[in-house]
């Protein structure tokens, strides 16, 4: 009995053996005729053969369609502002349509960028972290920055740090925007430096009022005493943990009640707010009919 | 607020016909003062937050959420309109009955019971089996210890007086240091001063007279011709409007869901006889008219404008309430003064409280402001003054009901115990107070009742049944 057994796990583990082999020859044989091709490409990219054979596997359908010259272009455009050819690898992995930009455009919107004197080096971070910033009309650059910069007390790098959480802040609607930060600073009674190291921005007006509503009437968010120290720290939650978390994380581990009362405040808030619209809307038809 | 100002100056308002109302800003509608000014509501939040912080512990936040948010109503349906076409609207609607809701709980309840019953039964043989005939004369002897007189009167004559603790006016040796100035050596600010959270800690617990809590054996029962309805857990959707149909009157009546519990824990009866010391607005009253089984129903309350709102209620919800005669009357009267010993025998007496979910939300009228501190403080007196005369009015074998729509244990259970004292000390009536967990156990679906009250029932705001604040108490006078 046992020789049997034996033979049988060795014929087994034979069988098994050429299975892997025969697999593993067809992985490999398929970029083989690509890899020549790519190696040149590194060499003059000046970036690692595994990194841009990783980053090419990723996104096999987008490349194929740019053109190496694109590469190069996009490589000797940004070297300029001190990239790092891997950093530029990183932001073509994250967005590989930065390739379909052209040149002229990012001339624009490169110099609008560098035209508000930001740190080099966070400026380039960010761009890292966040290519669609490349993609903008310089105009859009050149209107929205000086505002966004009065609303985090004229400070760049936390502008920039607003950025890298939330990029919306960029190219979103800016009434939107306006009320947010409003409600950030004035309801909330929330510093710069608190909301610009949060992805808040990305979040709609009606979850932050939803949330902040909701911790106000449960008495854990309270606004400051006009008497008091206004330096003195606060017990409320902070605002990281407020937003960042999804609905019944937040009832349970913030708020510390059930998931159940948060989803019924929801829809009791959401219900509240739709009313006070209609009630406006209803005064403004009123009004529009007296005028007549 | 500015913004809104300016758009009145625009030219095309110019050209409106009849006159706009320009906000002036002035002293007292300027932002800053505004923000600067605490309002009776955010007094009473804070008083809140202070006291029932610390009865409620971590529960109290779920019931601030709760409180500060609107309240789920019952609808009650007018027996004097189309009572079977409402009902079917209403059920439409999407609302249920809650007679359904307790009828489908109670099957369940009685295998449950049977059960317990059983098990209770095999232990009575038990203890029977154990205790031999010398042990059982011990047992004898405890319990005749524990036999408490029922009034102050009977148990001062078989007590034994400590005469060495009588002081003897007579003997001069000490009075004179009373007459001494002794002149102030400190003189205290806020260092003395005692938050009200505080205060009420020294509400004694411990009671050195008895007081009989008996479980209510009977099952929750709702009259025959009661119709209730509400929303079922979590959803908020407002009942259709209130239509009047061919008899000329509303068709429902939209209370708080808490305060249909006291009419239903009167039980009422066939021909009995009720009063409602404290009537207005008259919800509770016209849910007890519309049982159609009180032979008499005599709603009271002291002020003049409370009573014009009774009248209003009944006006609306029952055609031509004035012809009724003695079935229905209304009198303005101070409860306290009430003195008709065994005429009623079901007084439902629901006091004027710090009413919690109201005054968090008005500031108009609030007790809360600073100048109604003392008429707020002497509340639990004056609750506690009209219990004890309904205890003293209503007939033997009578039910009282006590309630309130406060969170306040004082003004609960402490009041209660207050009002049971001073019946022992002052009267030989026997009152009995009926534990009412067991029979409200099919409503737990409907409400969120607080565990571990020491007497009565409290039904606690908790958002998805958002119903209450309302406390009761059965009581039960047996002599």
């Amino acid at each position: 009995m046992l020789p049997m057994r034996t033979f049988r796990t060795c014929y087994l583990c034979h069988c098994f053996k050429t299975f892997i082999f025969r697999n593993m020859t067809n992985a490999v044989s398929e970029p083989n005729p690509m890899s020549k091709q790519l190696y040149d490409m590194a060499k003059q990219l000046n970036v690692k053969n595994e990194a841009l054979v990783k980053v090419m596997n990723n996104h096999q359908d987008k490349l194929k369609s740019y053109n190496e010259s694109r590469w190069f272009e996009l490589f000797q455009y940004l070297s300029q502002y001190d990239f790092k050819s891997s950093d530029l690898l990183e932001i073509i992995d994250s967005y590989p349509d930065i390739l379909s930009v052209n040149r002229k455009d990012l001339h624009k919107c490169m110099n609008a960028w560098t035209n508000f004197r930001f740190d080099d080096k966070k400026l380039r971070q960010l761009i890292v972290l966040q290519p669609s910033c490349l993609l903008l009309d310089e105009k859009q650059i050149l209107s929205r920055i000086p505002k966004l910069l009065a609303f985090v007390g004229n400070k760049q790098n936390r502008l920039l740090e607003m950025i890298s959480y939330s990029p919306n802040v960029l190219f979103d609607n800016w009434k939107d925007l306006q009320s947010k930060l409003d409600y950030l600073l004035l309801n909330m009674e929330l510093g710069p430096t608190q909301f610009v190291t949060t992805s808040v921005m990305s979040s709609t007006l009606f979850e932050i009022k939803c949330r902040h509503d909701f911790l106000v009437k449960l008495g854990l968010y309270k606004n400051r005493d006009i008497k008091n120290n206004p330096n003195l720290l606060t017990n409320n939650p902070a605002l990281k943990k407020i937003i960042e978390t999804n609905d019944k994380q937040f009832a349970v581990k913030v708020a510390g009640v059930t998931a159940e009362e948060y989803f019924v405040f929801k829809r009791l808030f959401k219900k509240q707010l739709e009313k006070e619209d209609d009630d406006d809307n209803f005064d403004e038809n009123e009004y529009f009919i007296d005028d007549c | 607020m500015f913004r809104k100002n300016t758009t009145t100056f625009l030219p095309h308002s110019v050209c409106h016909k009849h006159m706009q109302i320009i906000l002036v800003r002035t002293k007292k509608t300027h932002w800053s003062v505004a923000k600067k000014k605490i309002h009776p509501k955010d007094k009473a939040l804070e008083h809140f937050d202070d006291f029932y912080g610390s009865v409620y512990g971590k529960r109290w936040k779920s019931i601030r959420l709760a409180l500060l948010l609107p309240h789920k109503y019952i609808a009650v349906v007018n027996n004097f309109s189309d009572a079977d076409k409402i009902s079917q609207e209403l059920e439409w609607a999407g609302a249920m009955n809650l007679r359904k809701v307790v009828e489908a709980y109670t099957p369940n309840v009685e295998n449950k019971f049977l059960n317990k019953n059983k098990i209770q039964d095999l232990d009575k043989t038990l203890e029977k089996l154990l205790l031999t005939g010398e042990n059982k004369n011990n047992t004898n002897k405890e319990k005749e210890k524990y036999v408490e007189k029922a009034s102050l009167e009977e148990s001062l004559l078989e007590a034994e007086c400590d005469e060495n603790r009588l002081v003897d006016p007579e003997s001069n040796s000490n009075i004179g240091g009373l007459y001494q100035f002794i002149p102030a050596t400190e003189l205290h600010g806020k260092t003395d001063w005692i938050p009200e959270s505080q205060h009420y800690q020294y509400y004694e617990e411990n009671s050195d007279f008895p007081i009989n809590v008996l479980n209510e054996e009977s099952s929750l029962n709702i009259p025959p011709h009661l119709q209730l309805y509400t929303f079922d857990r979590g959803d908020f959707s407002s009942f259709p409007r209130s239509k009047i149909r061919t008899t000329k009157v509303s068709s429902y009546y939209l209370m708080d869901g808490g305060s249909i519990l006291p009419v239903l824990a009167l039980d009422l009866k066939l021909g009995d006889r009720v009063l409602d010391m404290c009537s207005a607005p008259g919800g509770k009253a016209l849910a007890a008219l519309q049982t159609l089984l009180p032979e008499s129903l005599v709603c009271n309350d002291v002020q003049e404008s409370r009573i014009k709102k009774l009248h209003n209620v009944m006006s609306e919800f029952i055609i031509d309430y004035e012809s009724w005669g003695s079935r229905l009357m209304i009198t303005q009267m101070n409860a306290r003064d009430i003195d008709e010993p065994d005429v009623y025998n079901k007084i439902l007496v629901d006091v004027p409280c710090t009413n919690d979910r109201h005054n968090l939300l008005v500031n108009d009228n609030n007790i809360f402001k600073p100048n109604r501190a003392k008429e707020r403080l002497k509340l639990p007196e004056i609750q506690a003054d009209i219990l004890i005369t309904a205890l003293k009015n209503i007939a033997v074998g009578g039910t009282v009901v006590y309630s309130t729509c406060s969170l306040s244990p004082i003004q609960n259970d402490g009041v209660v115990k207050m009002a049971l004292k001073k019946i022992w000390e002052e009267t030989n009536h026997q009152i009995v107070i009926k534990d009412l967990t067991k029979q409200f156990e099919p409503l737990k679906s409907l409400y969120s009742l607080k565990k571990g009250l020491k007497f009565g029932q409290l039904v606690v705001p908790f958002l998805p049944l958002n119903y209450g604040p309302l406390y009761l108490c059965k009581l039960v006078r047996v002599r």
